[in-house]
């Protein structure tokens, strides 16, 4: 009452009448209360519904539309709590004493009123936040207005389960009519699939909002569930929408609506188990995902063991589909339905169950009370949500005008599936014989009357004929199973449910009319003409005679399948149908469309046509009425008049003269009209319009290319993409129904309108545009020249050099189409993996690195398509090993010169592999390919060939077998190929990767090279892991005697290891030694080196030429190859390793020849040096006549520091040294001389010397020049020094 | 006027102990409105080896533990930063507390977790609860790894992002999805967001 003051404005006068009819909702608030008055009012309006508050209603309305965003949501969410309380507060009264407070049923209008505005806000431009406490508050609605199937059992415990719903209505009030109620929540359902509908052009977390709205429904509410999935399922979560979405949490919120259905004990969703397991897999594979799969397995055959344990129950197959109250136990379920079936609609039946003793009489007494069909063959299933559907039909008819429009939305949004069951419930009620055109159409009301229960009286005419849809659609379509489920096994069903199994979910005319569309869209399956026998036994089903007593018979249903014609009045009856469609959701499109044709007549025919008429039915007159029959959305003669009707219905063979001409200026000007009138008008109507008319003007280029103009222009701003399918579907379906035996066939015009569509749609948008691929996925059937266009656009960059930046884009674009065709279209999958293979081994490497990385990221996880990429890939690689194998080999014998080419073309590569060494094989080099000369031609088809199979490699190391089977017998130029591709690979895979070590272990011929450039590349950057050091080991003791399969491990080699390999480590080339040298030396980080320098060098010499069998030659090469690197080798390591070996016994063979370099080397030695020769001369040198003439030659050498050693010879000895050096003499003397040695030495030795024969003193006066110009004349740098 | 109004945060974890606790330390240190909670079943903490955790229930004391750990290998748990988080902790707040079991703790604006486990449980329990208030709330995944280093890394992403998200002016629906990405290609981080209800 505080409000009042405010000018909040009361509602009208209450009463039964306002009731009734509320007050018109507010446009604008009218009060403006400041923001915290309003949130605290809002905040009052709390969860107990009192008298006193109807006079708040208008003030939360006006709320919608504060300028307080805070208040808009409170007022939102205190709508949807009060929503909820008003109708328990209903409930209430209704049980207690069966009537409703006239000021409840106010609320309930003001409730009702709230919840168009909030449906408004949803779709209207807003804050996110405010549209998704409307989803919230939808959901909420909706959730209260569905009966929960079985409150008892589904959801025990979880809270929100004590929330209103229409089953706990113990009594029967007309303001809660179940039926209503769930027309208005499955109206309230289609706008939540809307929004995902059009998701591009929502936000991500409005969307995310959503999914989990329609989640929580199809989990709570089983009803809505195959819808919810079916929505689910079509919901690409990767879509780019015009707003940002983050696509990861899009996927999360779907991963947690599957999961949640996955977990509910419910029989609709165990029985979707295997199809969400599937979608959860490709959502979010991994191991948390499967972790999840196994718990929900756990779970379902817990439940699975509950169900067989409980004998009372009949096994899932035997329950029919849709079955709401299968799953009660029976005596809780006889008292649900026995009060059900009083007060609801939508009451279930089982009378099979055992155990529910009152069931006949129950079932008797809902026959009644609505109106029903009792049919002995109805019995036997349970009250299926099509026989609710139909039941709701049957209420909505009830409400007359009011029921229209959700009627047309109800129709609208059922699945095919459950139409045609629809469909073929209501046919049990045609009678047997035809009834005849004139009647039909003079006395729609007294027919309709018949199926429908309540007796009204003001039916209006175009309403009636909905149940007609239903009855009439399985004409067309040829499928009926009278109680379909029931019949069929758990795998039929199975099969049915699974909406992705179901080709014609791509039709997007199926959620324009989707009772008409399903009828066509069997046609397209052609699937069902063998069924048409069960068909035509279900209109004489006993006991529906009576129930349609006014027609005086009707035709077997099925026969229209082939003989149209003969039934006039299916055709008439559609027509009138699709007409009552359109009329009921936009009547003023058949005014507009009917204008233009008349002014577009010329005047001769005029006469004729004194009732507006479609160019459809004029052109169905001249063409066979099959047409007609498939195009059920034509517009059609009005009938709302019964003038009309009765004139023009025995008229229609006389439009029979139109000229091709004028039928086409027609059509022309018909689609003009319709496409400019666009903006005003809903999309979806005109999209079936103009199919009709495209489909039927096929041999005019004009037409097509207007349509064809306007969907590209407008392709997504107008929906061109709609409107290309439903010309698309209609093209083929008119095909179709002409040829119904080559159904797989295309048509030309079909095939010609693609085309170009495709193409210019290739053309008018840019690569990055998702449309065209969305074209080749969504369209009915790919015609045979569309591959080649897809090939040609896969492989752009060689057609089209016009637009070369954009290029890369287009091959891509090519590529994700023909991804998204593997994907969606499973028959296509061979062509199009035909396709991406093709690009896989393309000439150029844009093109081919592309086509890999789809193939290698994405099509051999695919596990119908890994066998086959596998396969090609090892083949392009055999055939290119092959191919070159015999060119080369060709070449070698008959001309130079091309051998000449392959290597410059191998100098080239490594050039270019080497400069771009990190990039992935597919990419790197794709520059310089490019530039090579038509010299290359040889390299560069060898890498053509095998790019796909080394990208595959990482992913199927197995394939690496092959590899090295062909490495051996492959030419030089595919072997450089592979040397170039196999470090990038190998690091790849890594040093543990099984199936390498396992080649490893026993590589096959030829292979060697391979081996060991793999182990080089292995022990680059790391240390060789165990298993391969065991491997190479193992190949080096079997198979492969070559020690230079080694040297990449030596580093982790310990010392006792090396040791015993060393000799056969100095057998290899220089070079190849010097690098095992280096990785002795350097040793792994965790052991140190094996070796150190000085122990080399003692190894080296330790070697015997003769019994490790390695030439001498080598190891001098080796001890060679140690001196050069004279920062390793240092003068303390020749110390030390000189040290030492001159203490082995025997000496080795080259000690003074080290000696000598090592002196040659370091001059610093010689005090060293001399050292050493002393310890020769110990040890007798002299009898080492190898070893003596080398000391003999350092001693002359190193004169005169090597006097004093000279001098320690014995005198033989030391006679020998001055006879080979005769130039000692004197030297050595005046050396004596100088020191004053004369009576140390031995007289022997002096008496060599000379000093014993006077004649020797002659040289003494010269001895310091002499020993001047020997020091000079020196070779050893060192002595300079000295 | 949207922009001064304070978030109240919500730090999921495991077990309540590191990541959450060190989101909650930090955030707590730069004056932000934020609790932390763990989804397990217990609290468990490492053990001896492998088989062997401690295993304690929620709403025992920071400090017992603390002690207990002392008592039992107190080199052990000092090597391996227990007792130092444990000493942290009780700085912090009393003891571990059940996501679950808190549903009594009022509305958070936005709730973090750190695995994606805990994501989900997060999740599910909201879509458990029966809404009432209708207050959305947005709930956020960052899979951060359970060790010290990376719970101190995460920490300062969670402060990073949660100081994001106070700062912006409008609803959270209306920017999440381009604030989302955009962290992601700031940090190099995954990120999955939901949104319930209250």
């Amino acid at each position: 009452m505080e409000f009042q003051a405010d000018g909040a404005r009361w509602p009208e006068p209450r009463g039964g009448g306002s009731a009734e009819a509320p007050p018109p909702p507010l446009e604008a608030p009218s009060p403006r209360f400041d923001s915290s008055r309003a949130l605290r009012l809002l905040r009052e309006l709390g969860r107990n519904v009192t008298e006193d508050l109807v006079v708040l209603m208008p003030n939360l309305l006006s709320f919608l539309k504060h300028d307080d965003p805070a208040v808009v949501k409170q007022s939102i969410a205190s709508g949807t709590n009060l929503f909820a309380a008003v109708l328990e507060e209903m409930a209430l009264q209704i049980n207690g004493r069966g009537r409703v407070d006239a000021w409840l049923e106010e609320m309930w209008a003001w409730m009702n009123q709230f919840k168009d505005a909030v449906c408004v806000m949803m779709h209207e431009p807003g804050p996110i936040a405010f549209k998704l406490l409307a989803v919230k508050f939808i959901e909420t609605w909706i959730l209260c207005l569905t009966p929960q199937p079985n409150s008892d059992r589904i959801q025990p415990i979880e809270g929100n389960n004590r929330r209103f719903d229409p089953s706990r209505l113990a009594k029967f009030h007309t303001s809660l009519d179940p039926v209503i109620l769930e027309a208005n929540a499955n109206r309230a359902f289609i706008l939540l699939v809307d929004i995902l509908k059009s998701a591009y052009a929502h936000r991500g977390s409005f969307l995310v909002g959503t999914i989990n709205s329609l989640a929580a429904i199809g989990k709570n509410r089983p009803v809505y569930y195959d819808r919810v999935l079916s929505v689910l399922f079509g919901f690409d979560p990767s879509l780019q929408t015009s707003k940002g979405a983050h696509s990861a949490s899009l996927r999360y919120s779907l991963k947690t609506a599957f999961l949640g259905f996955l977990r509910s004990p419910c029989q609709e969703m165990l029985d979707s188990k295997d199809i969400l397991v599937r979608r959860l897999r490709a959502l979010s594979p991994g191991e948390a995902t499967e972790q999840i799969i196994r718990q929900v397995e756990k779970l379902s055959r817990n439940i699975e063991r509950a169900s067989r344990m409980n004998k009372d129950e009949p096994p899932p197959w035997e329950m029919p589909y849709g079955d709401v109250s299968r799953k009660n136990p029976a005596p809780a379920m006889a008292e649900g339905i026995a009060k059900r079936a009083r007060f609801d609609g939508s009451a279930c039946l089982n009378p099979l169950i055992q155990g529910t003793p009152d069931y006949s009489d129950v079932k008797i007494e809902n026959d009644a009370n609505m109106g029903h069909s009792s049919d002995p063959t109805i019995l036997s299933t349970d009250v299926s949500p099509v026989e609710k559907m139909i039941e709701m039909i049957g209420a909505l008819l009830a409400e007359g005008e009011r029921g229209a429009e959700s009627l047309g939305i109800l129709i609208s949004s059922v699945e095919s599936d459950v139409m045609a069951d629809i469909v073929i419930e209501t046919m049990k009620h045609l009678p047997e014989a035809p009834f005849p055109l004139a009647t039909n159409k003079s006395e729609p009301q007294s027919n309709l009357q018949s199926s429908s229960s309540p007796p009204t009286e003001n039916f209006p005419g175009h309403t009636h004929s909905l149940p007609f849809t239903a009855q009439l659609a399985p004409s067309a379509d040829g499928v009926g199973i009278s109680p379909p489920d029931a019949l069929l096994g758990p795998g039929s069903t199975d099969s049915k449910r699974d909406p992705r199994r179901d080709p014609r979910r791509l039709d997007p005319r199926r959620t324009v009319a989707p009772a008409t569309a399903s009828a066509i869209q069997v046609k397209v399956e052609t699937t069902s003409m063998h069924q048409t026998n069960t068909l035509s036994d279900i209109p004489s089903v006993p006991g529906k005679g009576e129930k349609c007593a006014e027609y005086s018979g009707d035709p077997p249903k099925s026969e229209d399948e082939e003989h149209p014609s003969s039934h006039p009045n299916n055709q008439v009856i559609v027509e009138e149908n699709s007409e009552f469609l359109d009329d009921a959701t936009e009547p003023e499109t058949i005014f507009e469309l009917h204008a233009p044709v008349e002014a577009g007549f010329p005047s001769d025919v005029n006469d004729e046509m004194d009732n507006p008429l479609s160019p459809e039915a004029i052109s169905n007159n001249e063409s066979d009425s099959m047409d007609l029959e498939v195009d059920p959305f034509s517009p059609v003669p009005k009938t709302s008049t019964p003038e009309d009707t009765t004139h023009e219905l025995p008229l229609l063979p006389s439009h029979l003269d139109l000229s091709d001409s004028e039928k086409i200026t027609l059509h022309i000007l018909a689609v003009r009209r319709i496409i400019d009138d666009y903006k005003k008008n809903s999309l979806d109507t005109r999209f079936s319009l103009l199919a009709h008319l495209v489909a039927q003007s096929t041999a005019d280029d004009n037409i097509m290319d207007l349509i064809q103009r306007h969907i590209i222009f407008h392709y997504h701003d107008q929906k061109g993409h709609e409107l290309a399918m439903h010309v698309l579907y209609q093209l083929q379906c008119v095909n179709i129904a002409d040829a119904p035996e080559s159904s797989t066939s295309t048509s030309e015009h079909y095939e010609k309108f693609f085309i170009s569509l495709a193409k210019s749609l290739i053309d008018s948008l840019p690569a990055s545009d998702k449309s065209f691929s969305k074209l080749l996925c969504d369209a009915p059937c790919l015609p045979e020249p569309l591959f080649r266009l897809l090939e040609g656009l896969c492989m752009s960059q060689g057609n089209n050099q016009q637009i070369k930046d954009s290029e890369g884009d287009r091959v891509a674009q090519g590529l994700g189409t023909v991804w998204s065709l593997i994907l969606g279209r499973p028959p296509l999958r061979q062509a199009c993996l035909d396709i991406v293979l093709k690009c896989a081994i393309h000439s150029q490497d844009e093109v081919r690195g592309k086509a890999v990385r789809l193939v290698v990221k994405k099509l051999c996880d695919l596990t119908y398509a890994s066998e086959k990429v596998e396969q090609f890939a090892t083949d392009s690689l055999l055939a290119i090993a092959n191919k070159h194998g015999g060119e080369t080999d060709a070449n070698f014998t008959t001309s130079k010169e091309s051998t000449a080419e392959v290597e410059v073309g191998i100098q080239e590569t490594s050039v270019s592999g080497s400069q771009v060494p990190d990039a992935g094989p597919s990419e790197s080099g794709s520059t310089k390919a490019s530039l090579i000369s038509p010299k290359q031609s040889a390299v560069s088809e060898a890498k053509r060939y095998t790019s796909l199979f080394f990208a595959l490699c990482t992913k199927r190391p197995i394939l690496l077998r092959q590899l090295f089977n062909v490495y051996g017998g492959s030419p030089k130029v595919v072997k450089q190929c592979i040397h170039w591709h196999i470090p990038t690979l190998v690091r790849n895979l890594g040093s543990s990767c099984p199936e390498m070590l396992d080649i490893i272990h026993n590589p096959p011929e030829g292979s060697e090279e391979l081996v060991s450039l793999i182990l080089q590349t292995l022990t680059e950057e790391s240390n060789p892991s165990p298993n391969l050091v065991v491997a190479v080991k193992h190949l080096y003791e079997t198979k492969l005697k070559d020690a230079s399969i080694l040297i990449p491990l030596l580093s982790s080699f310990p010392k006792e290891e090396v040791l015993p390999i060393f000799p056969r480590l100095v057998d290899l080339p220089p070079a190849r030694f010097q690098d095992a040298l280096a990785r002795i030396l350097q040793g792994s980080a965790h052991t140190g080196p094996a070796l150190t320098p000085a122990e080399a060098l003692i190894a080296i010499h330790e070697i015997n030429p003769e019994k490790d069998k390695v030439p001498l030659k080598k190891v001098i090469d080796a001890c060679t190859a140690c001196f050069e690197q004279r920062t390793v080798f240092t003068q303390q390591v020749l110390e030390k390793s000189l040290n030492k070996l001159v203490d082995n016994v025997p000496i080795p063979l080259l000690f003074m020849r080290t000696l000598i370099q090592a002196l040659d080397a370091f001059p610093a030695l010689v005090d060293f040096v001399m050292g050493i020769l002393s310890r020769l001369v110990n040890k007798q040198i002299w009898k080492m006549p190898k070893l003596w003439v080398g000391f003999l030659k350092l001693a002359y050498q190193t004169q005169p520091r090597s006097f004093d050693v000279l001098l320690q010879l014995p005198t033989p000895q030391l006679e020998i040294a001055l006879n080979k050096y005769p130039n000692l003499r004197p030297h050595l003397s005046s050396f004596v001389n100088q020191r004053n040695l004369h009576n140390i030495l031995p007289r022997h030795t002096l008496n060599v010397l000379g000093f014993i024969n006077e004649p020797q003193q002659a040289p003494m006066p010269f001895a310091p020049a002499a020993m001047q110009t020997a020091d000079t004349t020196s070779s050893l740098p060192g002595t300079t020094l000295m | 006027m949207a922009a001064q109004k304070r978030w109240r945060f919500a730090m999921v974890c495991s077990s309540n102990m590191n990541r959450s606790m060190e989101a909650h330390a930090v955030l707590g240190r730069a004056a932000l409105d934020v609790e932390s909670y763990g989804t397990g079943s217990q609290v468990k903490l490492p053990g001896p080896s492998m088989h062997e955790p401690n295993v304690y229930d929620f709403g025992t004391p920071y400090g017992g533990i603390y002690d207990d750990l002392r008592r039992k290998d107190p080199d052990l748990y000092k090597r391996n930063g227990l007792l130092p988080m444990l000493k942290r902790n009780i700085g912090v707040k009393v003891a571990p507390q059940r996501w679950q079991d808190n549903a009594g703790d009022g509305v958070f604006d936005m709730i973090l977790t750190f695995e994606e486990r805990v994501f989900d449980l997060v999740v599910e329990d909201m879509n458990n609860r029966e809404p009432r208030l209708f207050k959305s709330v947005l709930i956020i995944n960052m899979d951060v790894k359970d060790n010290h280093e990376e719970a101190s890394v995460g920490a300062k992403l969670a402060l990073d992002l949660c100081q994001k998200l106070e700062g912006v002016h409008d609803d959270w629906e209306e920017i999440i999805d381009d604030l989302i990405a955009a962290f992601e290609k700031q940090h190099k981080r995954k990120l999955t967001y939901y949104t319930s209800f209250y």
